[in-house]
């Protein structure tokens, strides 16, 4: 078994586009949701969102080469092309052949879909684009990091709901661990609010329908309405250990420990034991038990069942000194098939530094969710860190990142 | 505008560039790097602006700017209003 350490990151949030402004952001609790800004919401229940402001896309891309992606694309080139330099990575390091991209996503190109069936509708078939399909695809944004830099190895886009970032990540480790691969470009990335996508996730009733930011996404708290719809990409540069060292690369953290499950019994409705199961396997893989977990970033969405099934599941496994627990969602709001990476980036970021990221806003302890519930910013002494997350189809997904010193 | 520099326009525009620096007479595939899929695209924007429809096999007739104007010609006779499309 090869070893898999993360060596480099980026990142495209509400929090920032780059690493050390997110860091800022994130453990300081300076919550990133505001009013929707991009269209027109007055039909609308929902008014909040946490919204990406555009990178600086000009330091990587032509104009000419983002034209034809999707907004999800456009995020995880960016995204990934920063986690690049951030791993010091060059020409004479790799070995483009032994070099991966899984980059997931929820939906994919939601605007693409809703725009191109607009024209279709008003205009006719043969008035869409023939850059519809290859924009909007979801592995379109593996694709196009490949290309960008140069990697033939594995490829693929997993998809599992809001867990796909998670899986993204957890697959890359397997195939480092398993040494099919020594690098895998690893992540997520999301660009939902739009008009389709809050229509339809508002009738499901899971989003956040005030315009109270500082109580929208408030994962865990009794006040708690639903989540907040947000976006953006996190990729991680998950390298073979020996590979890393060879070349003399900064690791920022190991990953240790990959779990995934199936809840088996409801499409929508989370499941504790399916969730039980699969922090349980993530932290069998890591050859760890629930003592030596010193910190969860939790899934935490801020919906009245989640946060509420999330929170029995930990306090089951962790007994009654579970480890502190914060949600990144309180601060960026659920990126969806982006979250699992982002969040694997705070993880990483929470080892690296040994600080706690707060759950910003947090005030009403809710006795339906017995866990310890970090409020501000604060040092820890961290060895090992969980990270959860989960989707709609009941697909769970946990990761443990190890200190690496 | 005339048909030449409204599809001049088009193509300076997917490429990102001055309409200056667009030749006529440039192939589109070969000297300015558009692939199939863009060049339609392309069409279709051309198609939406001057109110004609080209044929689905059209476009492999197609190589440089000045082959775009003459197609344009030669389907007038075909025009449409878009909203008839």
């Amino acid at each position: 078994m090869f070893r898999a350490v993360i060596t480099g990151m980026g990142v495209v949030t509400p929090a920032g586009n780059e690493i050390d402004t997110f860091y800022n952001n994130l453990f300081n609790g300076n919550c990133c949701i505001s009013l929707i800004e991009n269209l027109d919401t007055s039909d609308f229940s929902v008014k909040l969102a946490a919204q990406v402001k555009e990178p600086e896309y000009e330091q990587y891309f032509a104009k000419r080469e983002l034209k034809h992606n999707a907004r999800f694309v456009r995020f995880a080139r960016f995204a990934a092309k920063e986690a690049w330099k951030d791993s010091g990575l060059n020409h004479d390091d790799f070995d483009g052949d032994l070099c991966g991209v899984l980059l997931a996503s929820s939906i994919g190109g939601f605007e693409e879909i809703e725009k191109s069936y607009t024209r279709l509708t008003a205009r006719g078939p043969s008035m869409v684009s023939p850059l519809f399909i290859p924009s909007m695809l979801i592995n379109m944004a593996s694709s196009n990091v490949a290309i960008d830099l140069g990697l033939r190895g594995s490829n693929g886009a997993p998809v599992a709901a809001c867990a796909s970032g998670a899986v993204a990540v957890g697959e890359a480790y397997l195939r480092i661990v398993n040494g099919i691969d020594e690098i895998i470009v690893a992540g997520g990335s999301e660009a939902s609010i739009t008009p389709l996508s809050l229509a339809g996730f508002s009738a499901m009733t899971v989003l956040y329908e005030g315009k109270d930011i500082s109580r929208a996404s408030i994962p865990f708290d009794s006040a708690r309405k639903g989540f907040v719809m947000g976006e953006g990409s996190g990729v991680l540069i998950v390298e073979e250990l020996g590979h890393a060292l060879k070349r003399g690369a900064r690791i920022y953290a190991e990953i240790c420990g990959y779990g995934v499950s199936c809840d088996a019994c409801s499409i929508t409705a989370p499941d504790k034991e399916g969730i039980m199961l699969a922090m349980k396997r993530a932290l069998t893989c890591a050859e760890i038990d629930s003592k030596s977990v010193d910190y969860i970033n939790a899934h935490g969405t801020s919906t009245q069942v989640n946060d509420r099934v999330e929170a029995q599941a930990i306090a089951e496994l962790f007994g009654n000194n579970s480890p502190p627990v914060s949600s990144t969602k309180s601060i960026i709001g659920h990126t969806l098939g982006a979250a699992g990476a982002i969040e694997s980036v705070a993880s990483v970021l929470a080892l690296y530094k040994q600080k706690l990221l707060p759950n910003a806003n947090y005030c009403m302890y809710d006795d339906n969710c017995p866990v310890n519930i970090v409020t501000e910013q604060r040092a820890g002494n961290l060895e090992y860190v969980l990270s959860n997350s989960f989707g709609f189809g009941g697909q769970n997904a946990c990761l443990v990142f190890k200190r690496w010193t | 505008m005339n048909t030449i520099k409204i599809i001049t326009k088009a193509v300076a525009d997917e490429l990102d560039i001055d309409p200056i620096e667009v030749t006529a007479e440039a192939d589109l595939r070969e000297d300015l790097n558009i692939d199939s899929l863009v060049l339609l695209e392309l069409l279709l924007g051309v198609e939406d602006e001057l109110g004609v429809r080209f044929s689905k096999n059209d476009f492999k007739n197609v190589n440089t700017i000045n082959d775009i104007a003459e197609l344009v010609e030669k389907r007038k006779d075909q025009s449409l209003a878009p909203e008839e499309y």
